[in-house]
C-alpha cells in the first residue's frame, strides 16, 4: 500500500515504507485535532503491518499542543497494538523535543528514544 | 348481692338472657373463625408457591447481577486506564504548551528588544530629525538625539515644545496639515526649519501617521536639504554664467570666424608667396599640396607640373630612398621631425640639399592622412659647412704639426704659457754635413726637396719611435725623448733613431760629389719645455741639456754619433760604443765623449725576420717612395688635401722603417 506523504511549505511528512520510518520536518501548528486527522492517518498507515516503527522529529522545529496530543494518541495506539516496537528520533537542540518526548516515553515505557 | 330474691330472678333472668346473647355471638364468631382458617389455611398454600417461585426468580436475577458487576469492573478498568492515558496525554501537553509558551515568549522578548534596538540605533545615527508628536494636541512625545541637538529641545521636557515652534514660516504647519487631511500623509514637503544655534536650514518633511497603545501619533521627519538648495541656487547662477558665457562665445566665434578668414588670406599669400618650400603629402606619396617656391626649388615651372610628374616622392624626389623611410619612421615616432637634410633630385637631374620640417597629420584612429611640411635648399649653407668643416680640420692639423698634441691640447684650452720641467730628457741634433756647399749646386726649390725629404723620413722614425721632434733651423734637426710625454726608455729610443738616421742618410744618393752625411750629438738630462709668446709660437727646449747635446753636434765628426759621459753610462750594457777621449767644449771645459757605433745583438728586438740582410730591398723601396712622394707633393702642394698630412704614411711603409730601424742594429 502506497500511502501519500504530506509536503506542505511549512512541513512535510515523508515515509519510507523500506525502513518503516516516517521524517516530519518543519513547523507544525495546525487548528485542532481535526486538522491533525490526515497526519494521524500517515501514521496509523504506517503502523499496519509493521514490527518496528521509527519517528523522526530531528527536524520538526515546531510542534503546537494539539500536535503533541496527536503525537500521544499515537503512541498509545501503538502501545495497544503491543506487537510493534516504536523508536522516536529527536533533537536535543530543539527545546520542546527536550521535554515532551520524554512524555511520551511515559506513555509507552517501550518506546525507544534517540536523541541524534 | 341474694338479700332481694325478686329482684335477683329479674336479674338472673336478665343475666341468662345475657348469656344467650353471648353464646349466639361465640357460635357467630367460631364459625367465622373456622371460615377464617379455611380460607388462611388456603392462602398459605398460594403465598408458599408463591414465595418459592419468586425465590428461583432472585435466585436467577442474583446470578446476572454478578455477572453485570464484573463487566462493569472490567469497564472500569477500562475507564482508569484511559483516564490516567488522558492524564498523562494531558500533562504532555499542558507540558509541552508550556515549553512552547515559554520559546514564543523569550522569541517574542528578544525580537521586541532587537526591534527596539533596531529603532534606537536608526533614530539615534540617522542625521534625520525623528518627531514624534501626539494628534490631538500637537504635543512632542519623542524626539531622535538629532532633533534634540540641532533644534535645543530639552529632553527632560519634551511635552512643553510644539512642532511649530520650529518651523520659520508659521504657514507651513497648516500647509502639512491641509496635506495631511487631503492625502493621510504628507512626503517630501519642502520648509525652512530653525536651528538652536540661530541658522535656518531647508528641510524635506514628512508626515507618517501612527498607532500607539489607545493614542494616534504622527512621526514626522525632516531631512536636511540644504546643501541640495544650495546647489540648485548655485546650478541656477551657474546655469545664469553659462547662457552668459555661450552668448559671449557666440560673439567670439563670429569676431574669430572674421579674423580666421583674414588670417586664412593672409596664410595663402604667405604660402603662395613663401621661399620656403610648403606641401602636403599623402600616406602613398603623391602631392596634395605644393606652393609655388616648392615647385620653383625643385627646378618645376608650375605647382601643376610638379603634382603631375611627381606621383611618388619616396622614389623620385630622395637620391637616398632609405632617407625618406627614416624620415618617416621618425615621424611616425615622434609626429613631427625637424631640420631633417636630405639630398633630392631636381627636374633637370640636379641634386640638391633640403633640410625640411615635417608634421604627420593623423586621424583620431591613428589613421595617417599626409605629411605636411616645409622644405628649405640649403644646398648652399650646406657646401659652406662643409667647406668650413674642411679648414678646421686643416687647422688643427697645421697646429698639430707644430705642436705635441697635448700641448696643443693644452693651448687650445686657453692656457697662456707653458712651462714644464722634465728631470731625464735625451736629446739629440743632427746636421748636415756640407750642407752649405751641396745646396749651391742645386736650385732653391731643389734645396727645399732635398731637405724635405730627408727630414720627411726622420719625422716618420721619430714617429715610430715615440720621440718628438722639436724643430729644424736649417739643415739641422733637433728631435728629444720624454718630452712631453713620457717614454719608458728616452735614452734607448734616441739611440736607435741616431743609428737609423745615419743608415738612411747612406742610402741618399749624393748630390755633385758631396755625399749625404750626417753629424749627431747627443745628451741626456734635465729640461725645461714650453711655449713662450703669443704669435708664431712654436714647442721648444731650454737648458744646459740641450746646449751640451748642440755642442756635441756641432764638434762631431761626418757619419759619426758623438755622446757624453751621462748617455754613455746609461747605455753600455746594450749599445756599441768608442771612446773618442775628451774634448774642450765651450763653456762647460774638457767632456769625455763617445761615438755611437751600434746595438749589442743581444738587445735587439726581434721586429723582422733575421735572415734579412743589410742592403734588403725593403730600404730602397722606402727610399724610392720617399721621393717619388717628396716630388709629387711639392708639385701638388697649393691643391694638398689638409686630410692627408705630410706625415702620414700608409701601413706597409711604417713596418718598412720598423724593419729599417731594426737592421741598424745589426751594423
Amino acid at each position: 500500500m502506497k500511502l501519500v506523504d504530506i509536503n506542505t511549505e511549512e512541513y512535510s511528512i515523508l515515509h519510507d515504507a523500506t525502513s518503516n520510518t516516517i521524517v516530519i520536518k518543519g513547523f507544525l501548528r495546525l487548528d485542532g485535532m481535526e486538522e491533525y486527522k490526515p497526519i494521524m492517518d500517515v501514521l496509523l498507515g504506517a503502523l499496519e503491518n509493521a514490527r518496528n516503527l521509527t519517528i523522526n522529529v530531528r527536524d520538526l522545529e515546531f510542534l503546537n499542543s494539539s500536535g503533541i496530543s496527536t503525537l500521544s494518541m499515537f503512541v498509545v495506539r501503538v502501545r495497544e497494538r503491543k506487537d510493534v516496537h516504536l523508536t522516536l528520533q529527536g533533537s536535543e537542540a530543539v527545546l520542546w523535543q527536550t521535554k515532551s518526548l520524554k512524555n511520551l516515553q511515559r506513555l509507552m515505557p517501550s518506546l525507544t528514544l534517540e536523541y541524534i | 348481692m341474694e338479700p332481694n330474691p325478686t329482684r335477683e330472678s329479674a336479674f338472673l333472668h336478665q343475666e341468662i338472657a345475657e348469656l344467650r346473647a353471648e353464646v349466639a355471638r361465640l357460635k357467630k364468631e367460631n364459625n367465622d373463625l373456622q371460615l377464617t382458617l379455611l380460607a388462611t389455611v388456603e392462602h398459605g398454600d398460594t403465598v408458599e408457591s408463591e414465595l418459592h417461585a419468586t425465590n428461583r426468580q432472585l435466585q436467577s436475577e442474583i446470578l446476572q447481577r454478578r455477572k453485570a458487576h464484573a463487566t462493569l469492573q472490567d469497564i472500569l478498568e477500562t475507564v482508569l486506564k484511559d483516564k490516567a492515558d488522558l492524564e498523562l496525554i494531558l500533562k504532555a501537553t499542558a507540558e509541552h504548551g508550556d515549553v512552547l509558551e515559554y520559546q514564543l515568549y523569550t522569541q517574542a522578548v528578544e525580537t521586541m528588544r532587537q526591534s527596539e534596538e533596531l529603532f534606537r540605533a536608526i533614530s539615534e545615527s540617522t542625521p534625520i530629525l525623528m518627531i514624534l508628536t501626539q494628534r490631538l494636541d500637537g504635543f512632542i512625545s519623542f524626539a531622535n538625539s538629532t532633533s534634540l541637538n540641532q533644534l535645543g529641545i530639552d529632553a527632560q521636557n519634551l511635552s512643553n515644545y510644539h512642532l511649530r515652534d520650529f518651523l520659520v514660516n508659521p504657514e507651513d504647519e497648516r500647509l502639512l496639515i491641509e496635506q495631511f487631511q487631503a492625502e493621510g500623509a504628507v512626503k517630501n514637503q519642502e520648509v525652512q526649519v530653525k536651528r538652536a544655534n540661530g541658522e535656518v536650514i531647508w528641510v524635506s518633511a514628512s508626515v507618517h501617521p501612527l498607532r500607539l497603545g489607545a493614542g494616534e501619533a504622527l512621526l514626522t521627519t525632516l531631512y536636511d536639504i540644504s546643501s541640495r538648495k544650495q546647489a540648485e541656487a548655485s546650478l541656477l547662477d551657474y546655469q545664469q554664467l553659462l547662457e552668459n558665457q555661450a552668448q559671449e562665445l557666440e560673439e567670439r566665434v563670429e569676431r574669430r570666424t572674421t579674423e580666421l578668414r583674414q588670417a586664412e588670406e593672409k596664410y595663402r599669400s604667405i604660402f603662395e608667396n613663401a621661399v620656403e618650400g610648403i606641401y602636403q603629402v599623402s600616406s602613398d606619396g603623391h602631392y596634395l599640396s605644393a606652393n609655388p617656391a616648392l615647385a620653383e626649388i625643385l627646378g618645376y615651372a608650375s605647382t601643376e607640373e610638379l603634382m603631375a610628374m611627381v606621383t611618388n616622392v619616396d622614389r623620385q624626389l630622395y637620391v637616398q630612398p632609405m632617407r625618406r623611410f627614416e624620415l618617416i619612421a621618425y615621424l611616425k615616432r615622434y609626429r613631427s621631425v625637424s631640420d631633417f637634410e636630405s639630398e633630392l633630385y631636381c627636374k633637370d637631374g640636379s641634386i640638391i640639399w633640403v633640410s625640411e620640417n615635417v608634421r604627420l597629420i593623423v586621424r583620431d584612429d591613428g589613421e595617417i592622412v599626409c605629411f605636411e611640411g616645409s622644405l628649405q635648399n640649403i644646398t648652399h649653407r650646406r657646401r659652406t659647412q662643409e667647406e668650413l668643416r674642411r679648414h678646421r680640420h686643416r687647422t688643427e692639423q697645421l697646429l698639430l704639426n707644430i705642436l705635441p698634441q697635448p700641448i696643443a691640447e693644452r693651448l687650445k684650452q686657453e692656457e697662456k704659457t707653458i712651462v714644464d720641467s722634465f728631470s731625464n730628457a735625451a736629446v739629440m741634433f743632427a746636421d748636415i754635413v756640407n750642407f752649405t756647399a751641396i745646396s749651391s749646386n742645386l736650385s732653391p726649390e731643389e734645396v727645399v726637396d732635398l731637405l724635405n725629404s730627408v727630414f720627411s723620413t726622420f719625422d716618420q722614425l721619430a714617429e715610430l719611435k715615440r720621440l718628438e721632434k722639436v724643430k729644424t733651423i736649417g739643415d739641422a734637426y733637433m728631435v728629444v725623448g720624454g718630452v712631453p710625454m713620457p717614454i719608458d726608455d728616452p735614452a734607448g729610443a734616441i739611440a736607435d733613431m741616431a743609428l737609423a738616421m745615419q743608415k738612411v742618410a747612406q742610402t741618399f744618393s749624393p748630390i755633385g760629389n758631396h755625399p749625404i752625411m750626417l753629424r749627431i750629438g747627443i745628451h741626456q738630462g734635465p729640461v725645461t719645455a714650453g711655449i713662450i709668446g703669443s704669435r708664431k709660437f712654436s714647442y721648444d727646449l731650454w737648458g744646459d741639456t740641450v746646449n751640451v747635446a748642440s755642442r756635441m753636434e756641432t764638434l762631431g765628426e761626418p757619419g759619426q754619433i758623438q755622446v757624453t759621459q751621462t748617455f754613455f753610462e746609461e747605455l753600455r750594457d746594450r749599445y756599441r760604443f768608442e771612446e773618442r777621449g775628451s774634448i774642450d767644449v765651450k763653456g762647460k771645459g774638457m767632456m769625455k765623449t763617445y761615438w755611437l757605433v751600434g746595438k749589442i745583438k743581444s738587445y735587439q728586438r726581434k721586429l723582422v725576420n733575421p735572415t734579412m740582410s743589410k742592403e734588403t730591398p725593403a730600404t730602397k723601396k722606402i727610399l724610392e717612395k720617399e721621393k717619388a712622394r717628396s716630388i709629387i707633393s711639392s708639385n701638388n702642394l697649393p691643391e694638398r688635401q689638409p686630410r692627408e698630412p705630410q706625415t702620414a704614411i700608409p701601413a706597409p711603409e711604417l713596418s718598412d722603417l720598423a724593419e729599417y730601424t731594426s737592421d741598424i742594429t745589426s751594423g
